[in-house]
């Protein structure tokens, strides 16, 4: 019947036609008979049509048949449907609020991914953009040189136009005031013309200029131009002095646009002004610089596989032209994630969480199921008089159906909300204020889209078997007359065990992250940082050179020193914990290969001021400050290169040839964990990067006011920001702290979710066995001996469940194991206090109403049941 | 579902089971359906022909019969309808149920 009525609505438009002709030619056929009797034919005509009557109606009765009938239905059960619904809210609330729960979950996953992943950048017409990824290492992705960018740009055909960006990069700005630090995006001229998404104000950057440099040209981002020029136009045709050089803003960016950069973007610099405003970079002309991302437009009717095979092509005569290897290039989709090392790197905890996702959702699903179950059984009577007086058991399993998906479909609109709401609340309020993100949450057609298949699949999961349950009660119960029915007994000790499953592999998962916070928490920095503060200078920005830069650290260190509480200051290029750190290549003297060591360059005091003990050898003196070849390794790199022997007086390759001259304790360097990576240290007299360590004495409140007054005096271009040390551990700790708090959330909604399942279970159970306690207490059942009874019923079917889950809780462990800081993915332990939790809850959540049952007088259960 | 009363079925379902009949005695078009209906009937049942053309397409949408576009004897483009394999069984069906109908109302007014 469907599938004939589904043709039918395919073949409508053809259908119509041929019914319409069909019914014309009956009337010629009725006229030619008048004819031949006698009649004029246009009389005859006339005749024909008046028998017929109205062709019109006729053709809409007949259409009737298939179409009207089965709409009308379907509003009547819509109407039916809803006032159910509306008349229970004890069923319908809990369900709504168990999907939106397991819908919510997984849209908010799914819109992060989409967010990062799938979505475009806000860009003009963006499926013609790709993104060029040239390859830095075995499964490294990302810039390429500007001189290679210049030629790729200048001889691709496949390509229309060719754009490149820096990431954010601070600058200091100032319009004759108090100069303050901004991010910008250094880009090439094009940027703008390329990106298409226009301007709130002015226009972009002019073209080149015949000797090849842009013009001093600013464009600001639109909350900038708002927040520090009052969203003026005048401001147009002004200049700011940028890191020392005057430049002109013409432009303000269309609003809300950041470009293809997560951080957010203050202003828009022309790229060719990169190693002006940064004296001593060579970013434009050095060949081996890694940074500039590209962007670029396909030219029409070209495919992005031919456009990487000709980018190949050209970077390898390139590469030829300045006699270098040539690097892979890579033409991908302009999403953040279509880099292959940052999909891989977030793919894990995508995995993770969309699995722990999808396990909630089958969670709520099984407990909506336990609903519709207990409420099908309660809804037998109203069921099988509706079969009796006439109603076939498709339209009843259609009402059903239609209810299920009222449910579900409020519960997609919420879920809707959630997905958009529950991500920019996140990234607001736990991001550091520093680091605001641009990346936008909405809910665009592949959110929607995926929303709405999850809640119609989540629908046929918990709501097919149910119906199909309450359609057999209703008829077993129009036969019985009454008696209860047990045929939903066997579907639910499968979905007690389910849920017990679904739960385990959550709840274990959730433990060992909780488990992973309680490690991060008391990890050791291996260092004191309390009582120290941190102050960056922002000298990196100014445009002075690094021999200005020396000098004034020198004299800032020096007052910094006088301040009255201030015991040591030292310096650093960069900050252990501070989430950076430059890295060097150096030969492995074992292997003769070349590897990767963190490499940090630090003032004579630095392990004194921070408490590192010197393990082996000498710390560094002043002497070596002013340029000496001596450095210092920690234990773990000592241990790697020279095993069993001493590491004092060997030389380290780096280039330069280094003497080590002392070892350090492990200590923690760029983030938690990294306490056994190579580390090496060398002397520093203090530079451009270099960031000041403040050990003091009492409160530090005193020392935030004094530092900026004092930089101040001594000099403009010192622009200081001073935070508490210990500020920086916490950020450090930030990562593995929302990735467990975000478990231990989602761990206690399933726990919660599973308790309220094996609660309805047993008491559903419980009630639909009354008579039969009240007959075995009659003949003798002691209280006891009920409750041990429904236990056991329940407990099988809980221990099954508890048992499978153990397993897929080992499974899902070894996809945690990259979130998992210090905890092995089988911590027995974990699993351990899984199994005890839930069978705790278990044993809980069926005494309740398994103590009910044993109390009731059977005399009454007797007699009314 | 739900079958809407037709004007012309002063017995349930006697519509439906006349035009099957018909078709026992080969393809035909909506026209000619109801001439031999009226022919066979000794032009005692006179089919409106609002009601010819939605039973047609019930009977369709069943399944009982099939349409399909050709020629009638005065080679005329028109509908020709066929009964299906499960149009006979029906057809058989209705026939016993018909038979059963009309005894039944037959004794009730052979009780008089």
């Amino acid at each position: 019947m469907i599938w004939n009525r589904i043709r039918y609505w395919m073949t409508q438009g053809e259908r119509e036609k041929a019914l319409r002709a069909e019914m014309e030619e009956h009337i010629a056929e009725l006229a030619a008979e008048m004819v031949a009797e006698g009649m004029s034919s246009s009389e005859a005509m006339r005749a024909a049509r008046l028998r017929f009557g109205n062709v019109g109606a006729a053709q809409e009765a007949a259409r009737e048949v298939w179409i009207v009938r089965y709409w009308a239905d379907f509003w009547q059960d819509l109407r039916y449907g809803l006032r159910t619904l509306a008349a229970q809210p004890g069923f319908t609330i809990p369900a709504v609020l168990a999907l939106v729960l397991g819908i919510g979950v997984n849209a908010v996953v799914f819109n992060v991914f989409n967010a990062l992943a799938l979505a475009p950048w806000a860009i003009r017409d963006p499926q013609q953009v790709v993104q060029i990824l040239g390859q830095r290492g075995m499964n490294r992705w990302g810039g390429m040189a500007w001189t290679q960018f210049r030629y790729l740009r200048e001889n691709s055909k496949a390509l229309s136009g060719m754009a490149g960006f820096t990431g954010t990069e601070r600058v200091q700005v100032s319009q004759g005031e108090k100069p303050w630090t901004a991010d910008s995006s250094m880009v090439s001229e094009n940027f703008f013309d390329l990106i298409g998404t226009g301007f709130a104000a002015g226009r972009g950057f002019l073209p080149l200029a015949a000797d090849g440099r842009p013009a001093p040209e600013v464009v600001l981002n639109y909350d900038t131009w708002m927040s520090r020029f009052g969203g003026d136009r005048a401001v147009l045709g002004s200049w700011l002095e940028i890191s020392g050089q005057k430049m002109q803003i013409v432009g303000v960016a269309a609003q809300g646009f950041n470009g293809p950069v997560a951080d957010m973007v203050r202003l828009w610099i022309p790229a060719g002004w990169r190693d002006v405003l940064h004296p001593g970079w060579d970013s434009l002309t050095n060949p081996d610089f890694c940074c500039f991302s590209v962007v670029a437009r396909l030219t029409p009717g070209v495919a992005k596989e031919q456009a990487q095979a000709e980018l190949q092509t050209l970077a390898t005569s390139y590469s030829a032209s300045i006699r270098q290897e040539p690097t892979r290039l890579l033409a991908t989709a302009p999403s953040f994630l279509a880099n292959p090392q940052r999909f891989k790197q977030a793919s894990a905890v995508f995995l993770a969480m969309g699995v722990a996702s999808l396990l909630i959702l089958l969670l709520a699903c099984s407990n909506v199921a336990n609903l519709l179950l207990a409420r099908g059984s309660a809804r037998a009577q109203e069921i099988s008089v509706r079969l009796s007086l006439g109603a076939g058991q498709g339209r009843i399993l259609r009402q059903l159906a239609i209810e299920s998906l009222l449910i579900s479909s409020v519960a997609a609109t919420l879920s809707a909300g959630v997905s958009t709401w529950l991500p920019a609340w996140t990234v607001r309020t736990v991001a550091p204020p520093e680091a605001q993100l641009t990346i936008r949450f909405d809910n665009d057609w592949r959110v929607l889209g995926f929303i709405v298949g999850l809640s119609c699949a989540a629908t046929l999961l918990f709501g097919l078997a149910p119906a199909l349950n309450s359609v057999r009660q209703g008829v077993a119960m129009g036969l019985r007359n009454g008696s209860r029915s047990t045929s939903s007994s066997r579907l639910r000790p499968v979905l007690l065990g389910a849920q017990v499953t679904l739960c385990a592999v959550l709840l274990s998962g959730a433990i060992l992250l909780a488990r992973a916070l309680y490690a991060v928490q008391s990890m050791e920095a291996g260092f004191r940082y309390d009582g120290v503060v941190t102050l960056s200078t922002g000298l990196e920005a100014s445009g002075l050179n690094a021999e200005q830069a020396k000098v004034l650290l020198a004299q800032l260190t020096e007052r910094v020193q006088a301040l009255p509480g201030v015991e040591s200051v030292a310096w650093a290029a960069t900050l252990p914990l501070g989430n950076s750190n430059n890295a060097a290549g150096v030969i492995d003297p074992r292997s003769k290969g070349r590897v990767s060591i963190a490499h940090n360059a630090v003032s004579a005091n630095f392990f004194e001021l921070l408490e590192i003990p010197i393990v082996a050898g000498r710390d560094f003196s002043k002497a070596d400050e002013a340029g000496s070849n001596a450095v210092i390794v920690n234990q773990a790199t000592a241990e790697r290169f020279w095993p069993g022997e001493n590491a004092l007086g060997k030389k380290l390759d780096l280039g330069r040839i280094h003497e080590v001259v002392g070892v350090v304790r492990n200590f923690e360097t760029r983030e938690f964990g990294s306490k056994q990576n190579l580390a090496m240290w060398a002397p520093s007299a203090g530079g451009l990067q270099e960031r000041l360590l403040i050990r003091h004495r009492g409160e530090a409140s005193g020392l935030f006011q004094e530092l900026p007054r004092l930089a101040k005096e001594l000099d403009q271009r010192i622009v200081v920001s001073a935070a508490p040390y210990a500020e920086l551990v916490s950020n450090a700790k930030r990562t593995a702290k929302i990735a467990s708090g975000v478990a231990g959330v989602l761990g206690g909604l399933s726990l919660l979710l599973a308790t309220l399942g094996i609660y309805g279970v047993a008491a559903y159970q419980v009630a639909q066995r009354r008579r039969e306690v009240g007959v075995r207490m009659a003949l003798g059942a002691t209280p006891a001996s009920i409750l041990v009874t429904v236990l056991r019923q329940n407990m099988r079917a809980v221990l099954w469940g508890a048992g499978v889950g153990m397993v897929a809780a080992l499974a899902f462990g070894r996809l945690l194991t990259s979130l998992l800081y210090g905890v092995e993915p089988s911590d027995p332990f974990a699993l351990l206090a899984t199994i005890t939790i839930l069978v705790g809850v278990a044993v809980l959540a069926t005494l309740g109403p398994a103590r009910r049952a044993a109390a009731v007088d059977p005399a009454i259960t007797l007699r009314d049941a | 579902m739900g079958r809407k009363p037709q004007k012309n079925d002063s017995l349930p379902g006697s519509l439906d089971l006349l035009i099957l009949k018909t078709l026992t005695r080969g393809k035909f078009h909506g026209y000619a359906i109801m001439q031999l209906i009226a022919q066979g009937s000794g032009e005692e049942i006179v089919i409106e022909e609002g009601s010819l053309y939605p039973a047609l397409q019930r009977l369709e949408m069943n399944g009982w019969v099939k349409g399909a576009m050709g020629l009638t004897p005065n080679k005329r483009r028109a509908r020709i309808y066929e009964l299906t394999a499960t149009g006979r069984k029906q057809l058989l069906k209705e026939t016993e149920r018909y038979e059963k109908l009309t005894l039944a109302i037959a004794r009730v007014l052979g009780q008089e």
